[in-house]
Formats: C-alpha cells, sequence, structure tokens
C-alpha cells in the first residue's frame, strides 16, 4: 500500500512539474511577446495550458537526449526544469496587466441551466469511467501493443534511442518512422513514478483531453461571452463515443493529435480577433509543429490548410509577412527539423509503413456510398455528421463572414484534405476497412466543432441584437 | 378523421407493421439437408452428430429467412476433444463476418450461450446463419454437437426494437477503429435523428411557403435543440454502454484472481501473462508461442519485457532461458525430458504448468 502510496505521489509530482514549467513558459511568452502591458490568458487559461505546452517543449527536450545518446532518467531530465524558472527570474520585473474580457457574460435561462447539469454530470461520469479503465485496463489495443506503448516501453528500458539500425530493438522495434511525442511523455512519466506502470503510461491522453478542453473553454467565454455554448462545445468534444476507447486500454493518439490542432487553432482564432496580439500566433505555431511530433498525419492534413488561411488573412489585414507567417513558419521548422533530419539521415520512410499502400494517386469514388454510411449511420461520432447539414442551414452566413471565414477555410480544407487522402490515394484501403479513416475523423472533430460553436454563439448574439 | 387523431393512427399503423412476435425458436439440428449444409464435411448435422477438424476450417451454415429484430438468443450445447475456436456468421447472402469465440475442451457437453443483439452486424433480414471452428495447428478436433437452437426475444418486435437500444456493445479489437451505436427498431439511432431533423426542416420549409412569418433565430434554435437533445440521449445511452463495460472488467479482471483474469476476446491471457511475469526473471531470454499468433503475441512481448522476447518457435531452442506456450498443443517427453516441434525437439529442465496446453518450458 506504501508503495502505491509513493508511486501516486511521485507522478502526481511528475505531472505538477509538467505543468508549473508549462505555466512558467506561458508567462514568460506573454512578458516577452505583449506589446501593450497587458497579458494574454486569465489565470485559468495559463494553467490549463500549462501541461500541453509543457509536454511538447519536455519532449524535443528529450529528443536530444536521445539523440546525443544521454541515457533518459530524472538527473538528465531535470535540467529542463531549469530553464523555465531561469526565465521567470529573468523577466520578474516586467509586470502585465490581466487581459480585456467580454463585456458581458450571457445569463443563462433556467433549462439551459438543466441542460448544463445533465451534460455536465455525463461528462463527468465519462471521466471517471475513462479514469477507471486507466486504473485497472491492461494495454489491450492492436496498435498500442504493436506500436505505442511497446515502443515506448523498449526506449524506456534502453534509457534512450537505440539508432543501431542493425540492433534488433532500432529505435523501438516498432514503427521507427513515427514521432516520438507520445513514447517519450510515458517514458517522462514512468521516470517520475519510479517505474513502467500500466495506469501510469496509460494516463497521458487524458491528462491533455481535461487541460485541453478546459483551455478551450475559458478562452471562448473570454470571446463570446457565452459559456453555455462555450460549456456544450467542450462537452461534444469530449463525449465523441470512439475517441472515448482512445482514452484507454493502451491510449492512440489521433485524438491526441486533434487535441493539439484544438489548442493551435483556439489560439488562431484568438489571434484573428486581436491580430496585435503576435504571442497567441506564435504560441499556436508551437502547438501546430507538436501535433506533428504526435503523429505524421498533420504535416500532410493539417499544415497546408492552416498556412493559406493564415496567409489569406494576412493579406486581407495588410499585415507583414515578416512579422506573422515567416515566424509561425520558423517556429515550426525548428521544433520539426530535428526530427525530420534525424529521419533522413536514419534512411526512415517520410510516411508511416503502410500509410498508402495502392499507390499515391489511386481514386476510390466507389467507395463514397460507404464512407457516408460511416459518418452517418455509424455511431463513431455520436450524431456529429447527422445534425450538421441542418445546422449549417443556419449558420453559414456566420461561417462565411468576419474573421470565421478563415477558420472556415482551415476547416473546410483539413476536411477535403482527409477526403482526398481517403478517397483518391490508396489509403482508401483504411477506408474500406473501416481502420484508420474512422479515427482520423476523430482528430478533424475538435477543431470544426470549436468553429461551429463560435458561429452558433454569433447566431444566438446577431438575435439579442436585432 | 379529425387532425388530433392522426398521431395515434400512426401509431397503431406503426404497432401493426410490427405486429409480429418472435416464434418458439428454430431448433438447427432438426433443419432439413437442404437447408443446412457442412462444408468440407458432406452430411447434415443431427443431434449428437461429431464434426471433425482437421487443420481448417469447419463451417455448418444454415440457409434460412429470419428478422433480427425478431431473434435475439443463440445456444449451442458442444463437447470438444481440444481447446478451439468457434465462429459464428450471418449475412443476407455470402457476405458474411465472423465473430470468434473460445472453446475449451470438455469431457461433458458444454453450453455456450450468445446475445446476438450484442452484434451489431447482427440486423435486417437475414439469409444466412452459420457456426465454424478452427482446429489449431492442423491437430485433429471432435467437436460432437449436441443441441443448437435461436430463440426469438420474447418481445413483440416493437417492443424488441427499443429494447434493443439498450443493449451494450462491449469492447472487443475493433472498437477502436469502429463504434456502431444503438440501433433502434433495428435501424441506427442517426437515422431516427435525421428523419427528425428533415421533418422539422420539412415543416419550416413548409410554412415559409405558405406565407406564415417564421422566426429565422427561433428556427434556428429549435434545430439546434433537436440536436443538442439527440446528442444527449444518444450519450446517456453511451453511457450504459460504458457502465456495462466498466461492470464486466470489475467483475472479470479487478475481482478476479491475478492469474485468473479474464479481458473481453483475450479471455485468459493477461492472467497467463501475470503467470509468465512472476515466474520467469526479468533478465532471462524467452520465446512466446501462441495458437492464435501475432494478436497474442505483440501483446506478450509487451507485457513481458524487459525480458528478451521472441515471438514463435524459435530455430535454436536450446539458446532460449524460457520457452513460453499459451493454448498451444504440444508433444512433451517427461522420460526423456523433450518437447517435439514440427521441426525437431529440445531438451528441457522443468515444465512449469498454468492450465492444460499453457505452459512455462524451463531450458536452462
Amino acid at each position: 500500500m506504501t508503495e502505491i502510496l509513493i508511486i501516486c505521489l511521485r507522478y502526481i509530482i511528475g505531472v505538477g512539474a509538467l505543468t508549473v514549467s508549462g505555466w512558467s513558459i506561458v508567462c514568460a511568452a506573454e512578458k516577452i511577446f505583449s506589446r501593450d502591458g497587458k497579458r494574454f490568458f486569465t489565470d485559468k487559461e495559463r494553467w490549463f495550458l500549462g501541461f500541453p505546452l509543457g509536454s511538447g517543449l519536455l519532449a524535443w527536450y528529450m529528443f536530444f537526449l536521445g539523440v546525443m545518446g544521454i541515457p533518459f532518467g530524472l538527473t538528465s531530465i531535470a535540467p529542463f526544469f531549469l530553464l523555465p524558472i531561469a526565465i521567470r527570474i529573468f523577466l520578474r520585473k516586467k509586470q502585465l496587466q490581466a487581459p480585456e474580457k467580454k463585456d458581458s457574460i450571457l445569463p443563462m435561462a433556467l433549462l439551459q441551466k438543466y441542460v448544463l447539469i445533465i451534460a455536465g454530470a455525463l461528462f463527468a461520469l465519462r471521466l471517471a469511467f475513462i479514469v477507471f479503465e486507466i486504473s485497472v485496463a491492461p494495454t489491450y489495443f492492436e496498435d498500442s501493443a504493436a506500436h505505442w506503448n511497446q515502443r515506448a516501453k523498449i526506449l524506456y528500458h534502453a534509457k534512450g534511442f537505440i539508432l543501431d539500425k542493425d540492433h534488433p530493438d532500432f529505435f523501438g522495434k516498432y514503427r521507427p518512422e513515427y514521432p516520438p511525442y507520445t513514447h517519450l511523455i510515458k517514458i517522462y512519466l514512468s521516470e517520475a513514478a519510479g517505474g513502467w506502470f500500466e495506469p501510469v503510461v496509460n494516463s497521458s491522453n487524458v491528462i491533455i483531453l481535461v487541460s485541453v478542453l478546459g483551455f478551450a473553454y475559458f478562452v471562448m467565454v473570454r470571446l463570446t461571452g457565452n459559456s453555455f455554448i462555450s460549456f456544450i462545445a467542450m462537452y461534444v468534444m469530449g463525449s465523441i463515443p470512439l475517441a472515448t476507447y482512445q482514452m484507454f486500454g493502451g491510449v492512440y493518439s489521433d485524438f491526441l493529435f486533434g487535441l493539439f490542432v484544438l489548442a493551435a487553432f483556439v489560439l488562431c482564432m484568438a489571434w484573428m480577433r486581436d491580430p496585435v496580439r503576435l504571442g497567441y500566433l506564435y504560441i499556436s505555431s508551437f502547438f501546430f509543429a507538436a501535433s506533428a511530433f504526435i503523429k505524421i498525419e498533420p504535416l500532410i492534413l493539417v499544415f497546408l490548410p492552416v498556412l493559406f488561411s493564415l496567409g489569406m488573412f494576412a493579406r486581407a489585414k495588410n499585415l507583414s509577412w515578416k512579422k506573422t507567417l515567416m515566424p509561425f513558419v520558423g517556429v515550426i521548422m525548428l521544433y520539426l527539423g530535428p526530427w525530420i533530419l534525424l529521419k533522413a539521415a536514419l534512411g526512415l520512410p517520410f510516411l508511416p509503413s503502410g500509410g498508402a499502400p495502392g499507390g499515391l494517386f489511386t481514386p476510390r469514388l466507389d467507395l463514397v456510398p460507404h464512407m457516408v454510411r460511416v459518418l452517418l449511420f455509424e455511431g463513431n461520432y455520436n450524431i456529429f455528421f447527422a445534425a450538421i447539414g441542418c445546422m449549417l442551414i443556419f449558420i453559414w452566413r456566420q461561417l462565411f463572414s468576419g474573421t470565421l471565414k478563415y477558420g472556415t477555410l482551415f476547416v473546410s480544407l483539413f476536411f477535403a484534405l482527409i477526403l482526398f487522402a481517403f478517397l483518391f490515394t490508396g489509403s482508401s484501403q483504411w477506408l474500406e476497412d473501416e481502420t484508420t479513416f474512422h479515427r482520423t475523423m476523430i482528430a478533424f472533430l475538435p477543431s470544426s466543432i470549436f468553429l461551429l460553436a463560435l458561429a452558433s454563439s454569433e447566431f444566438l448574439q446577431s438575435k439579442r441584437n436585432n | 378523421m379529425p387532425i388530433k387523431n392522426i398521431p395515434i393512427f400512426v401509431f397503431l399503423t406503426f404497432l401493426f407493421w410490427h405486429n409480429a412476435f418472435a416464434g418458439g425458436g428454430i431448433d438447427f439440428l432438426s433443419l432439413s439437408e437442404k437447408d443446412f449444409g457442412v462444408q468440407d464435411a458432406a452430411k447434415v448435422l443431427r443431434e449428437n452428430d461429431s464434426l471433425v477438424i482437421r487443420g481448417t476450417r469447419a463451417l455448418a451454415a444454415a440457409r434460412i429467412s429470419i428478422d433480427a429484430l425478431l431473434y435475439r438468443h443463440f445456444s449451442l450445447t458442444l463437447q470438444s476433444s481440444n481447446d478451439t475456436t468457434g465462429f459464428l456468421f450471418w449475412g443476407k447472402d455470402s457476405q458474411v463476418r465472423l465473430h470468434s469465440f473460445v472453446i475449451e475442451k470438455s469431457v461433458s457437453p458444454k453450453e455456450y450461450a450468445f446475445d446476438l443483439w450484442a452484434y451489431p452486424d447482427f440486423r435486417g433480414s437475414l439469409g444466412i446463419f452459420g457456426l465454424g471452428f478452427q482446429s489449431a495447428l492442423g491437430e485433429e478436433e471432435v467437436v460432437t454437437i449436441s443441441r443448437m437452437t435461436l430463440k426469438g426475444s420474447g418481445y413483440p418486435s416493437f417492443i424488441g426494437g427499443m429494447k434493443r437500444f439498450f443493449v451494450p456493445e462491449y469492447v472487443s479489437f475493433p472498437s477502436i477503429n469502429v463504434f456502431f451505436g444503438p440501433r433502434l427498431w433495428d435501424k441506427p439511432f442517426n437515422v431516427w435523428v435525421l428523419a427528425a431533423l428533415g421533418v422539422a426542416i420539412f415543416v419550416l420549409a413548409g410554412l415559409c411557403i405558405a406565407g406564415r412569418s417564421i422566426s429565422w433565430h427561433g428556427a434556428g434554435t429549435a434545430i439546434f435543440a433537436i440536436a443538442l437533445v439527440s446528442w444527449i440521449i444518444f450519450d446517456a445511452r453511451n453511457m450504459l454502454n460504458l457502465f456495462a463495460i466498466a461492470k464486466k472488467d470489475a467483475k472479470d479482471f479487478v475481482a478476479a484472481a491475478r492469474y485468473e483474469k479474464l479481458y473481453d476476446d483475450l479471455q485468459d491471457l493477461y492472467g497467463f501473462l501475470h503467470f509468465a511475469q512472476d515466474t520467469i526473471p526479468q533478465s532471462s531470454s524467452l520465446s512466446f508461442v501462441s495458437s492464435f499468433g501475432a494478436a497474442h503475441e505483440l501483446r506478450a512481448e509487451y507485457m513481458l519485457r524487459p525480458r528478451k522476447v521472441a515471438l514463435g518457435i524459435p530455430d535454436d531452442p536450446a539458446a532460449k532461458d524460457f520457452l513460453v506456450f499459451y493454448r498451444y498443443p504440444l508433444q512433451i517427453n517427461e522420460e526423456g525430458k523433450t518437447i517435439g516441434f514440427q521441426n525437431g525437439e529440445a531438451a528441457y529442465k522443468e515444465i512449469i504448468p498454468f492450465r492444460e496446453h499453457s505452459f512455462i518450458v524451463k531450458i536452462k
């Protein structure tokens, strides 16, 4: 019993240290990038952003440890935590004011309060289920045993990267071409807890889920003043049925990269509302980069849409590309460059093994009815795709006006690239056999739900104003 | 007819349409040769017939015409000379999906019961219902079937169609990729949501065409409300599902002793792997072999690391510290202390048994 308590205590300290370091870096970024003496984030936003941001930076730091052959361990990881402390001390004299909030939070009707209670209770029950399953269930799902947890465990016991191509466990043996964020965070949590424990290594996704949803909720309330729509949006994102299965049983990373894209998208939308605050954009670029440190898909499905949307926005607003797009791309290249160079040096394939088995351009339009059936009638995404058509009739004006239209452009291109990948390339096999297509779609949903919630909020607000 | 009676009329029509009650069930062993055949063994299954499986699959499929909404329980009583894998399958035609289950060796007939409504593809009108077996590694196995019955749900289809909405969809290998979702009156729940939203849009469009002034925001709010309520109903139903999964795991995995743990379609694999973890020192090398192949072997490799784990029968068994066999029938010469493989034999020091065909061989 004492042993379990010590493991729990060490684990909490490990998660807490990463959260505090992420929080410190957010605070430091605000001080560095603020030009008007005001903060970008409220206290709650800072804290919720702490773990995702800290974990993205720690994974990058551990990547260098691995490349340089420095063994993973608390001693080698500890210097990472000194950096945020040093920055805090260095910038301690610069004081910022709290960020501006929406003038007023819309009052809720009694019925809305009841709906919130029901939605909140359902979300709390879902979280309780996930925590229970993480605590007891073994690593069960195929790719966890054949890749995610397996590779992480191999690297954990090797205490570092195995970069000798002749070694039977080369770079974790299974799928070495996959980026290492997920594996490195599992290794960190194990080092913090003092051993490889199933509940510990399988807990990373749920921490990111709660953190990113909490962050997105508070930013959305600040941007819209509508706490009802904001909460419902987060509830809807958190209760996507297929995503729940990625939270236990070994955890997959599709929804995880979707959550990182959500954090980045939220920051992008916040920046478009207030383009002077470039800090939003720069932190957003970090999250876009980190999403491609989780899975390869963002490089193909996310980067082109976001660059195109931001380019259109910068052009429309006559913003300097040197201050906007170039630093945005620079952060991404700085973060992902070393990983891509290492892949090239090791001769690892750019695409995941088996990514497009039938060739790069092999149209399969005969799969359209199957795809429609998957999206509309299977339970993977609750009723999202069944309801979306009717909702668009009412909110299309909001989606194509103001700054939201750039968000709509991003989400539409993201969706179009998914459809292209699974209908026009050899990846159609993964739509036909009901595997990767379904999972990729849950990565797309968080940012699209956020966008729809912003549009819905404007729709309801326009009713009040009329 | 007064307009206010229309909903009652629609409801009664619907009830009449779904008025069929499930019959007493289908006893497969009384079906004629025309209805029921066995592939690879040209004969009709009769009571206490035995089915000999040699290396390949043996499939028995009945040509029947049933409504999945009316039939729910399948019961199979059999006796097997060895641990083996059984399959259930069904479909409109030859397009079928197999659902495997583990059959344990038994000296007397044992009943296997299935809730077919828990299988999302058991739906619509079915023309084929079948049963199959797969022997392990070409070993001859004798499966004696004494009873095989498909029973009704016990409800009229209208009530049964609603009851099925609450039947949980348990975790299985495909769950990470597909969650089929609940069915209401044998249609996916989303069909009814689409219908509700479609009717609402149709009514609003009709009112506009009729020249009635409607509030655009009121209409939009109504559509949002229907979507939100539908989401919450689906989610509440999904919570029942998750609760059922948690309850099953609490009983089969958490409450079970360390070596007795069961987990969904992997059965007692984790119990056995816990046994292997406690038996084999962490610095040892081992080969893990399962008659179920990669699905078991990769999970074993993960669970047994940091031990040096190889998968499958090694070329040089003597080079390993341990050989770990899970549900794998093997020739063991206890006097000569050797185990026989297809490609030779190896000397061993000790056999540490778990269950029949699941054991650890200490080589060094």
